[in-house]
């Protein structure tokens, strides 16, 4: 309601009660108003309301202020505080109501009365009181632009001398607090060690540092974790992703701008740990290739949007959320009702970051006559425009984000990064730093600290994580007010998704993969994002990696490299997967350089003598395939919804084939040269070649084989979407999240009582840690074959040593399954007595076949009646050979050829085993992994004292001991620990809240 | 008590956990199957089922069927305005589409909407309309907001404490092309994970979904239940003994505990439902997920969804093949749809239990988006048709589509909206924006369209703006 409507009442009304309670005066009678308290709500609301409201409304707030209610008088406008209790002379109100120039207030109407003056001031000089039997006012918090380093103070405990100390120990004991004693070594390491990486302490680390009698033993452990690079970027990289709204293989379809993963870039930030002003300035103005576009370019779907939603508006929210704690989330549609900022603001930010020089505004999606040219939050940090060229403003965004005088940019992040510490922010909420923080001087002297540190986010880490507060005893959480709050150390946090996933893995040596993902050979289609999940142990390899030199791959879900076969070099093949993943497979890569493939950018160099493949596409982002023979310089671009490129066969040189959904190319054939072939949904392409081959055609016939490139062991993070991760609060990324949702739910519990991720991952791992996890078969066959694209290519394999074949066909994120018809091709078995087709055997279990009467027409193959074996898209089929003296089994994997339509692909893995293989293993990832293999434990002792050690970081009591023995003992071999047993006592410890709360 | 109780009591009073416990909590401690709590009182509904037609159902082939014109080769696309004559049904001036020879016969149960407007949002993406259809916004947003089941399972909670409250069937999570977009808005947002959908992707495993992993079997777990209990009992009390997190850690793990053991868990189970009955649904995954939905709303579920799901490009998502995919369609459908009102009828739950079958908009031969407001074409449907393949409809058509209402005190026989009977068959009377839609529905459950939930500080309203007007003439 907007009180200046209110009907007066008439004074009588008032006077009854107030003067019997001789409290006030009434209404418009304060002649003297000294000589009693003021009454804010008759009195001084009345003068605002006559006078003030037209244009002080909570509607109109005109510079911010709205003079509506008490609490938006105290509020302030954007000048900052109108009312300074007590001090009449220094409130802005009765600066500006008193002035004299063209700013008096009310501006274009008459001065303010004496009287109505009187009443102001009087009230301020009082206290600005609530009402007259209230307290005075206690002054609005205003956060300060500026930073200063405050003067440390003088600590009242002997042990409490490092600067940041000396701040918490002078408020604790301001507070009544007597000096509180430091937590024991274990919890301490164990919150370090989670803390700095993510990762649990190893028990034989943790037992080390617990026997070390040396003083300073604490900091020491903490320097030691923040050296380790990447265990510490691959930690921190989830909260940042968070943050930052960095997802892999994310993808609304926008036409005009695609979502775009910084992964690459936030984890080589991390890995350096690249001063965080450099950091930012990167994410505000991208100009290399390598910088990270996607923060700014947000979060688009297909289709038109919302005023408020344009990658500009976007840019404007969350470049003020996450860097300078500021909400323009409201504003962004219309001026705020909640807060000081008005639409124009969030338009004039936004206007740093868009192609325009001026944006119109739009008010709840209706064009206004008013534009917004750029202009920063605070005007006192604005800068002339060198240009307005987009470059500029973006340029000029980031001097003004990080230029020195901005308090608000380091006070933000050490905020950030000590609520993440110790579980609530000096301001909470960290998106709200105009809060009141309840130690300004700490927040200051912490952010000057860091500033003078060159922004350094590890050495900022390593303060926090060495101060005595750091180490003091973790208290409830309880949710208080700010108004109410009293800091008396860290409060409990919960384990992260990630932290959960990556114990789970570290004590049972049991860790996920992640599948580099193949180009998208069909180039049709949507891209698809996310890695694909291999779950459970290394097999004996297939001969990998022999003699890869300097292989920086980058692939999976972030970055993995494989240089496999003979003499890789310097393969530097990003892609893969959600992210960049690279395969250079074969004898003598060099410099394969193939981003591309998943969502992001992979890269397959296979073959022989591959040289500088660079081959982005595939999927929704960039993918290369260099196959066969000789591809030289293959940068091949397209497939799916970006860029894939395949160049396959003899001896592609400089082919560049751009083809598929937007752009993807395959160059295949004989010696393509200099081919530049666009092709598919987008443009066509014209391998040309030596020999003539495939010139002028949209595509040429792949000739080499599709290998299925392998996963790689990898940390959680890497891991998209998995029910767990999701369960234990991992967010969709669509917004920024600077703290999650740590909350236990029934339908996180049913996930981790009842999931399968978990209870197969307690299954494998158990058995993993008592050396009983049998190794995986390895595959005589494995390709990728794509319906629509390329003849089958054949294979033979030696099977003389094979009692039974199992042929398997998976599906590999076709969008069109429903019209999948793969196909075993002209299958053979050869022996002495010649050769015999597949087809002359009976499979074990028939339920892998198609039925279909009609004659087979295959892709690829002109002649007809080739045979072949009709499977479906994901089938098993079993053989049994043994006793008839085969040697050799031939065939190909193939499709028959089925109309697809734009959008629509099939896309299957062929696999050829004589033992059964794990089917979620069925290519053999990278064996390294990101920590080393514990013991094999052997006895019921000793495995029962390393989960105890390992997952809580302490000694079973006897108590404990005895219940956990009893669960790993196995009636049948009474000396080994049962494995069902074991996995049912790792997954009790880890049900519990001692386990997954950090104390 | 029992032993598990015992222990549960115990651990509670012990580590002072009474203090915040819940109605729920407290049910279970006394040892009984907590009671069907009912809805606000001016509800006229207790529970909701949406059957969703997920790729845009075409309204002129199902429950808006125009001039029918049989397929010849040559005729001209736009003069095919339905591919299937039209039948009769139970109610006298309403004619649905062939091959819902089922549904039409339980027309008299239910109001039938027919001028529900998809919004305008540019190049048409499935999965972005799905998520406005879902949650009444248009992504992208600056917060994330929250599926309408989670809005549902906020405000009224649990029907029964044992039943997750906005259960989710059919829908698998990987499904290629729009993967992320589907997930972006099965979420709970800014109400918490713990409002977030139980999904059961397969109705066939939703057994599974509740019994224990196959894995481990029924004996290990209850004696790796048991082991947790024990191993939980001998921890040392740390300093914080009356933590919130740790009792409601505690707690989330019983309540599971207590789904999985509890007699509600039986009505996930459908190998325990007669065949005969079974046999009525099971045209599919589709109609066996509407057989788990009766099951669940009997055993007192909130909110629950079966869709026939999405997929880019299957099933009602048709750019070629419209009338066969159509009539598949139509045969995956009728049967089940038609016995889920016929059972929750006999069993005395129709009347407060509201289902709407909905899509997130129509399909047209001719219009893609709205006439005037066509947008970038998307289907290579010729202007003369030659070969089967061509005859259906092709393009996503935003003007109008069609939206069963039974039961949850909606009108019985009762039609709302028109449509043109010449192309473009767009909306004449009553437009229906999502927004009405919504507040009908939330209206049925009781909850206004106006109610909001405050996040960073400002509210944000269960239908846009808290301006969905409740179309009363629907309600009996």
């Amino acid at each position: 309601m907007i009180l200046g409507k209110r009907r007066p009442r008439p004074w009588f009304a008032f006077t009854v009660g107030a003067l019997a309670m001789g409290l006030v005066w009434p209404e418009r009678v304060a002649s003297q108003p000294e000589a009693g308290l003021i009454d804010y709500t008759r009195q001084v609301h009345a003068v605002f309301a006559a006078k003030c409201l037209v244009c002080h409304s909570q509607e109109k707030r005109s510079g911010g202020l709205s003079l509506a209610t008490y609490a938006d008088v105290l509020n302030g406008g954007r000048s900052g505080a109108a009312v300074k209790p007590g001090n009449s002379g220094g409130s802005l109100i009765v600066q500006r109501i008193t002035d004299t120039g063209a700013t008096r207030m009310p501006i274009g109407g008459p001065a303010l009365s004496a009287t109505d003056i009187g009443i102001l001031t009087t009230w301020i000089d009082q206290g600005a009181r609530s009402a007259p039997n209230s307290a005075p006012a206690t002054a609005k918090w205003e956060a300060p632009l500026p930073l200063e380093r405050p003067a440390l103070p003088d600590s009242p405990w002997k042990n409490w001398s490092d600067p940041l100390d000396r701040f918490t120990a002078s408020y604790l004991a301001r507070h009544g607090v007597a000096e509180p004693a430091p937590v024991s070594d274990a919890t301490f390491a164990r919150r370090a060690y989670l803390d700095v990486q993510g990762l649990l302490p190893p028990p034989d680390e943790l037992r080390a540092f617990l026997a070390d009698n040396t003083t300073g033993k604490r900091g020491k452990l903490v320097s030691r974790l923040l050296s380790d690079n990447q265990k510490y970027a691959e930690h921190w990289i989830s909260y940042w992703n968070d943050l930052l709204r960095n997802d892999e293989g994310v993808t609304y379809y926008s036409e005009t701008a695609g979502r775009k993963s910084i992964t690459d870039w936030l984890l080589a930030a991390l890995v350096s740990n690249k001063p965080y002003n450099e950091w930012v300035a990167k994410l505000l103005n991208p100009t290399e290739p390598t910088d990270p576009d996607g923060f700014l370019i947000g979060v688009n779907w297909r289709g038109t949007v919302s005023a408020s939603q344009t990658p500009a508006l976007q840019a404007a929210q969350n470049t003020a959320q996450v860097f300078l704690g500021v909400n323009l989330k409201c504003n962004s549609c219309h001026d705020s009702f909640i807060s000081k900022w008005k639409l124009k603001d969030a338009y004039s930010l936004a206007a740093y970051f868009s192609s325009e020089e001026q944006l119109r505004l739009y008010r709840c999606d209706i064009a206004q006559e008013e534009y917004a040219s750029a202009g920063f939050l605070f005007p006192e940090l604005d800068r002339p425009f060198s240009s307005l060229a987009a470059a500029d403003r973006r340029a000029l965004a980031a001097a003004i984000f990080t230029d020195p005088r901005n308090g608000r940019m380091p006070r933000t992040v050490v905020n950030r990064i000590w609520q993440r510490l110790m579980g609530r922010g000096i301001v909470e909420n960290v998106d709200e730093m105009d809060g009141e923080p309840w130690s300004p001087e700490l927040l200051d002297w912490l952010a000057s600290d860091f500033v003078a540190n060159g922004y350094d986010l590890k050495a900022l880490i390593g303060t926090i994580l060495q101060s005595r507060t750091y180490q003091l005893s973790a208290v409830p959480r309880k949710g208080e007010p700010e108004k109410q709050f009293t800091f008396q150390g860290p409060e409990f946090r919960r384990l992260s998704a990630e932290q959960f996933s990556d114990a789970v893995a570290a004590i049972t040596g049991e860790w996920h993969a992640v599948a580099g993902r193949a180009a998208n050979l069909s180039g049709r289609g949507g891209g698809r994002g996310g890695p694909i999940v291999i779950s459970g142990a290394p097999s004996d390899g297939a001969g990998l990696n022999p003699a890869g030199r300097g292989a920086d791959g980058q692939g999976g879900g972030g970055r993995g490299g494989l240089a496999a076969g003979g003499a890789a070099q310097g393969a530097d093949g990003p892609g893969g997967g959600g992210g960049r993943g690279g395969l250079a497979a074969g004898t003598a890569t060099q410099g394969a350089d193939g981003p591309g493939g998943g969502s992001g950018r992979g890269g397959i160099a296979a073959g022989t003598a591959t040289q500088g493949a660079d081959g982005p596409g595939g999927g929704s982002g960039r993918g290369g395939l260099a196959a066969g023979g000789a591809a030289q310089g293959a940068d091949g671009r397209g497939g799916g919804g970006g860029r894939g490129g395949v160049a396959a066969g003899g001896a592609p040189q400089g082919a560049d084939g751009q083809a598929g959904g937007a752009r993807g190319g395959l160059a295949a054939g004989t010696a393509p040269q200099g081919a530049d072939g666009q092709a598919g949904g987008g443009r066509g392409g014209a391998p040309q070649g030596a020999g003539g081959a495939a010139q002028g055609r949209g595509r040429g016939d792949a000739a080499g084989p599709v290998p299925i490139p392998p996963g790689t062991y990898a940390r959680g993070w890497r891991i998209a979407g998995s029910n767990l991760e999701r369960a234990l609060g991992r967010p969709i990324r669509d917004q920024v999240y600077s703290t999650r949702d740590t909350q236990a739910t029934a339908i996180q519990a049913l996930e981790l009582v009842n999931g399968e991720t978990l209870t197969h991952w307690l299954w494998r791992g158990a058995r993993n840690m008592l050396g009983e996890l049998p190794a995986e078969p390895v595959s005589l066959v494995a390709r990728q074959a794509n319906a629509g694209r390329g003849a089958p290519i054949p294979f033979d394999v030696d099977v003389s040593q094979s009692n039974k074949l199992y042929l398997i066909v998976q599906d590999s994120l076709s969008t069109a399954p429903d019209k999948a018809a793969p196909l075993w091709v002209q299958p053979e078995l050869v022996g002495p007595g010649g050769v015999t087709p597949l087809s002359a055997l009976t499979p074990i279990d028939t339920a892998g076949l198609r039925e279909d009467p009609s004659e087979i027409a295959i892709t690829g193959v002109i002649e007809k009646d080739v045979p072949a074996v009709r499977v479906k898209l994901s089938s098993v089929l079993v053989y049994d050979i043994a006793g008839k003296g085969f040697t050799h089994f031939k065939g190909a994997p193939g499709h028959e050829a089925v109309p697809l339509i734009q959008g629509e692909n099939v896309q299957a893995r062929f696999f050829v085993f004589d033992r059964q293989p794990s089917m979620d293993r069925l290519v053999p990832p990278n064996p390294d992994k990101p920590l080393p293999a514990g013991p094999v434990l052997k006895t019921v002792a000793e495995t029962v004292e390393r989960i105890y050690w390992y997952a809580l970081g302490r000694a079973p009591t006897p108590g404990e001991r005895r219940v956990a023995e009893a669960a790993l003992r196995d009636p049948v071999r009474p000396s080994r620990p049962s494995p069902d047993g074991l996995a049912d006592l790792l997954w009790s410890v880890m049900m519990t809240p001692e386990f997954q709360l950090i104390r | 008590m029992n032993a598990e109780e015992r222990f549960i009591a115990s651990k509670f009073t012990r580590r002072g956990f009474m203090g915040v416990t819940t109605g729920a909590a407290l049910a279970a401690l006394a040892g009984r199957e907590p009671q069907i709590v009912r809805a606000e009182t001016n509800a006229t509904a207790d529970s909701m089922i949406v059957l969703w037609m997920a790729g845009g159902m075409a309204q002129t082939e199902t429950f808006d069927p125009k001039r029918y014109t049989p397929f010849e080769p040559g005729v001209r696309t736009e003069r095919v305005l339905s591919t299937f004559p039209a039948i009769d049904t139970s109610v006298d001036q309403i004619k649905i589409s062939l091959g819902l020879e089922r549904i039409a016969r339980v027309m008299d149960r239910g109001s039938l909407m027919r001028t529900f407007q998809g919004p305008d949002l540019g190049f048409i993406l499935h999965s972005r309309h799905q998520f406005h259809w879902h949650t009444g916004y248009i992504p992208p947003q600056s917060v994330a907001v929250p599926h309408i089941g989670s809005v549902i399972a906020k405000t009224l909670g649990p029907k029964n404490p044992t039943v997750p409250p906005f259960i989710s069937i059919g829908q698998n999570m990987e499904i290629g092309g729009e993967t992320a977009s589907i997930k972006a808005f099965h979420t709970a947002g800014f109400l918490g994970t713990e409002y977030a959908p139980f999904l059961i992707a397969d109705p066939r495993d939703a057994a599974s979904a509740v019994r224990p992993p196959a894995d481990l079997g029924s004996a290990r777990f209850t004696s790796r239940r048991r082991l947790y209990e024990q191993i939980l009992a001998q921890q040392p009390v740390y300093q914080f003994g009356g933590d919130f997190q740790r009792e409601s850690m505690i707690r989330a793990m019983d309540t599971a505990d207590r789904l999985l053991t509890s007699p509600s868990a039986k009505a996930f189970d459908l190998s325990l439902e007669p065949k005969k009955s079974f046999d009525a649904y099971n045209t599919g995954r589709f109609g066996q997920g509407c057989l788990l939905a009766r099951r669940l709303v009997e055993a007192g579920a909130r909110y629950v969804e079966v869709t026939t799901e999405y997929i880019p490009f299957r099933y009602w998502d048709c750019h070629q093949d419209g009338h066969e995919r159509l009539t598949m369609m139509k045969k995956t459908i009728d049967a089940p749809v038609a016995q889920l009102i016929l059972d929750l009828e006999e069993r005395g739950l129709l009347n407060r239990t509201l289902v709407v079958l909905a899509s997130e908009f129509g399909r047209d031969a001719i219009t893609e988006g709205k006439v005037g407001k066509e947008v970038r074409d998307q289907s290579t449907t010729p202007d003369v048709m030659t070969v089967p393949m061509h005859y259906g409809m092709h393009r996503h058509f935003t003007a109008a589509g069609s939206v069963l209402l039974f039961g949850g005190g909606m009108k019985r026989g009762f039609v709302y909206g028109k449509t043109a009977d010449e192309r473009p068959c767009t909306t004449i009377e009553n437009p229906v924006p999502v927004e009405d839609l919504h507040a009908t529905m939330y209206q049925a459950m009781g909850i206004a369209p106006d109610h909001s939930f405050v996040t960073e500080k400002r509210p944000v309203y269960v239908t846009k703006d808290g301006k969905g007007k409740v179309i009363r003439d629907l309600y009996a």
